[in-house]
């Protein structure tokens, strides 16, 4: 125990007094999240588009409102004329341009309203969600009016669970603390003991009666802890700069994460045992990385990959990760629902974890 | 219990084989096609100060690090206090202290932390190991380093902190692989005296060394080239072995040249020569270098001779180095014409 603690003291020291593996520890999270982030955190207001109001009834101004506040979308400019509008998507100014035509409230009260919507063919993405926004308006408004007049109506109430108010950066985080928690502690450790052959410390270090798992446990616990750190500085980053929630206990998340981190260090700890110098253990943990990458899920669903690719996919931990940390994160479920998932990166982790055991050798 | 009446069972050589801290049988270490120590049969003595002499690549480290249990031999036996190297390594590991040929440590860790990170793998008490450390810095003179990363350290320090390193748990075997490269003249000294206390205190010490002048220190000594041993024995032994005896310079002064040619002759007929031959001119006198078994005892029978016929004569032995020696044996491998040795 003395000797297996003396090990994690050790490799402490070497982290702390490294540079280099501080910054890969403390900025990969920081610069990936808030990329992540700036990229798909779906703040409001992103997509700037014109309103024209031709109609001055009161309808046509709560219409006006409603329009304002839908969250992608940011009225940009309020031109008067229809043409002046035209002008802005021509010169690329606003990506769409949504019409309240004059006598907007009458040809509602006649049946007939319509609203009119002009948008940029070069933006296909935008024109649906604008379109599926503005039919929830328009239903919205058909509703006040049916009531008011007291016709006949069939109310359909959407209930969300997850899916539309999911903001993108969230249904992207299953993807960033996989790819975080599984780069940076994989290819961390990779290095740790071939540098340790190459630098000649292995040499004295062997010849102390230690056992291998005194020096794969210690190294892992070290590591394991070095970067949990990793794991609460991207939830943190995500939460407080992009609005992200965790919908699940934040011990389940914690609890799972931790498997998967073990995961990620197991791997590394193999390939370290194998790699004959540092530069074969960084290529050796990329060139792991990518097919984890690829056939994560979070891309493509597993279901729509090839055969090669999805039994592929089930020796890797990652589509495992993800798989489970869309349940906790955005479904909010708990630790009990994902059992399967904990169950087959544990498997996978001690399948790396005793081969690396296995594969050292405690010679030159 | 039952190992030690086992061991009563045992054959004389084996129990004696038991004794023998290293004990190499027919050891042999090939990297790929390349042979790097060739049947080495070789055995040391419990309190031992012995010595690994040779050029660069002749082995010596391969030779080390097999005795270590660090490399597998090719072919051959290594037994270490009576167990088999590396299958049993693990048994000896805490008896053993290594320094190795490059410096080992971790150069980010202080010099305490590298003392305290070893002791405890060595699975020391907190007592034991601030006792130890402390007393290894004395002695060592590492104290104002304390605080200084290894990597910081000049190479004599270094190599101080090494072998701190090798002694921290108190070994009763200390394998040295040139402990005193790029050590300087003073503290290759210290190093030297510290070897021979411990060694006086009951530590075998196995060492290998490039220094001939050093050499002189080992009890005894092989001398490797080429992964094959040249000789072994005491220093003195090897001197003799590489000249076939001790060496001694005889010189007369010659009034007549007859009387030169009886004494040579007589020189020649004396028991106990082994060669002796003309070696050349000084002012008004003549050199005979001669090869005897021993020379102290035929010191007084050349001078005997020589007076007997009358003949000035002043009689020493010539103090061979070892390095003479190495020279001689090496250029006898290599299967060179000698030149104007002595
Ligand atoms: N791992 C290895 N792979 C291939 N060849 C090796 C290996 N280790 C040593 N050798 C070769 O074996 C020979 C003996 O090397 P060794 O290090 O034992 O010599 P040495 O006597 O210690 O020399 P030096 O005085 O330079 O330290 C050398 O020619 C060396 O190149
Ligand atoms: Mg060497």
């Amino acid at each position: 125990m003395a000797k297996l603690w003396a090990i994690v003291i050790k490799e402490y020291r070497h982290l702390i007094r490294d540079p280099k593996t501080l910054l890969m520890i403390v900025f990969t999270p920081l610069i990936v999240t808030i990329l992540f982030g700036l990229g798909y955190g779906g703040s409001p207001g992103r997509v700037p588009i014109a309103l024209v109001l031709e109609d001055m009834s009161s309808l046509g101004y709560r219409l006006a409102l409603k329009i304002r506040n839908v969250p992608p979308f940011d009225v940009a400019y309020t031109p008067r004329t229809r043409y002046e509008a035209m002008d802005l998507i021509l010169d690329g100014e606003v990506f769409a341009v949504v019409i309240v035509p004059r006598d907007f409230e009458e040809e509602v009260m006649k049946g007939r309203g319509f609203i009119e919507v002009i948008v940029d063919e070069a933006n296909p993405l935008i024109a649906d969600l604008l379109a599926s926004a503005l039919d929830k308006i328009a239903y919205e408004i058909q509703l006040q009016v049916s009531e008011k007049a007291r016709h006949p109506v069939v109310k359909v109430i959407i209930r969300t669970v997850y899916g539309p108010t999911v903001s993108k950066m969230e249904s992207f985080m299953p993807l960033v603390l996989g790819v975080l928690l599984h780069l940076v502690p994989m290819s961390l450790i990779s290095i740790s003991i071939c540098r340790e052959r190459e630098l000649g410390t292995f040499e004295q270090l062997v010849m102390t009666p230690i056992s291998k798992w005194d020096i794969i446990v210690g190294k892992l616990i070290a590591y394991y802890t070095a970067t949990m750190s990793d794991l609460v500085l991207t939830l943190a980053i995500a939460v407080v700069l992009f609005e992200v929630r965790v919908r699940s206990s934040l011990m389940d998340l914690i609890i799972f994460s931790s498997a998967f981190l073990f995961c990620s260090l197991s791997i590394g700890m193999l390939i370290s045992v194998l790699a004959r110098n540092q530069l074969q253990a960084q290529q050796a943990s990329i060139f792991f990385f990518i097919p984890s990458l690829l056939f994560s899920g979070a891309f493509t669903p597993l279901k729509m990959l090839s055969p090669f690719a999805r039994t592929m996919a089930l020796t890797l931990p990652m589509p495992y990760f993800v798989n489970g940390i869309k349940a906790l994160m955005i479904r909010g479920f708990s630790l009990l629902d994902v059992l399967y998932d904990l169950e087959a990166i544990l498997i996978i982790a001690m399948l790396y974890f005793l081969s690396a055991i296995y594969m050292l050798k405690l010679k030159l | 219990m039952v190992r030690n009446l086992f061991k009563l069972l045992l054959p004389p050589w084996i129990k004696r084989a038991m004794e023998y801290v290293v004990l190499l049988k027919d050891l042999t270490k090939r990297f790929g096609s390349f042979t790097a120590v060739d049947r080495l049969n070789l055995s040391i003595d419990r309190g031992e100060l012995f010595g690994f002499l040779g050029p660069n690549g002749a082995g010596k480290t391969t030779t080390i690090r097999m005795i270590c249990g660090l490399l597998e031999p090719t072919e051959g036996e290594i037994l270490v206090f009576g167990h088999r190297m590396p299958q049993e390594r693990i048994k000896v590991l805490k008896r053993i202290g290594y320094m190795p040929q490059h410096f080992g440590l971790y150069e980010d860790l202080t010099v305490y932390e590298n003392l305290d990170f070893y002791a405890s793998l060595y699975g020391m008490s907190r007592n034991e190991k601030r006792r130890r450390i402390n007393e290894l810095l004395d002695v060592l003179l590492l104290k104002p380093y304390v605080r200084t990363p290894a990597g910081k350290l000049s190479g004599g320090t270094k190599k101080r902190l090494a072998l701190a390193v090798a002694l921290i748990h108190e070994p009763e075997l200390l394998i040295l692989d040139e402990p005193t490269a790029g050590v300087d003249p003073p503290l290759r000294r210290m190093f030297w005296k510290y070897f021979k206390e411990l060694n006086k205190a009951g530590v075998t010490i196995i060492v290998t060394t490039h220094y001939m002048d050093e050499a002189e220190n080992c009890r005894r000594l092989v001398l490797m080239s080429r992964g094959k041993i040249l000789a072994e024995g005491s220093p003195l032994e090897v001197k003799r072995r590489a000249f076939g005896g001790d060496l001694i310079s005889v010189r007369v002064r010659h009034k007549d040249k007859h009387v030169l040619m009886a004494f040579e002759e007589k020189l020649k007929q004396l028991p106990g020569i082994l060669e002796a031959s003309l070696r050349g001119l000084y002012d008004h006198g003549t050199e005979y270098l001669v090869i005897v078994e021993d020379a102290s005892e035929l010191i007084d029978d050349i001078v005997r001779i020589a007076e007997n016929a009358g003949l000035e004569v002043s009689v020493s032995q010539v103090q061979v180095s070892l390095e003479d020696a190495f020279i001689k044996l090496l250029e006898g491998e290599h299967g060179q014409v000698m030149g104007d040795s002595y």
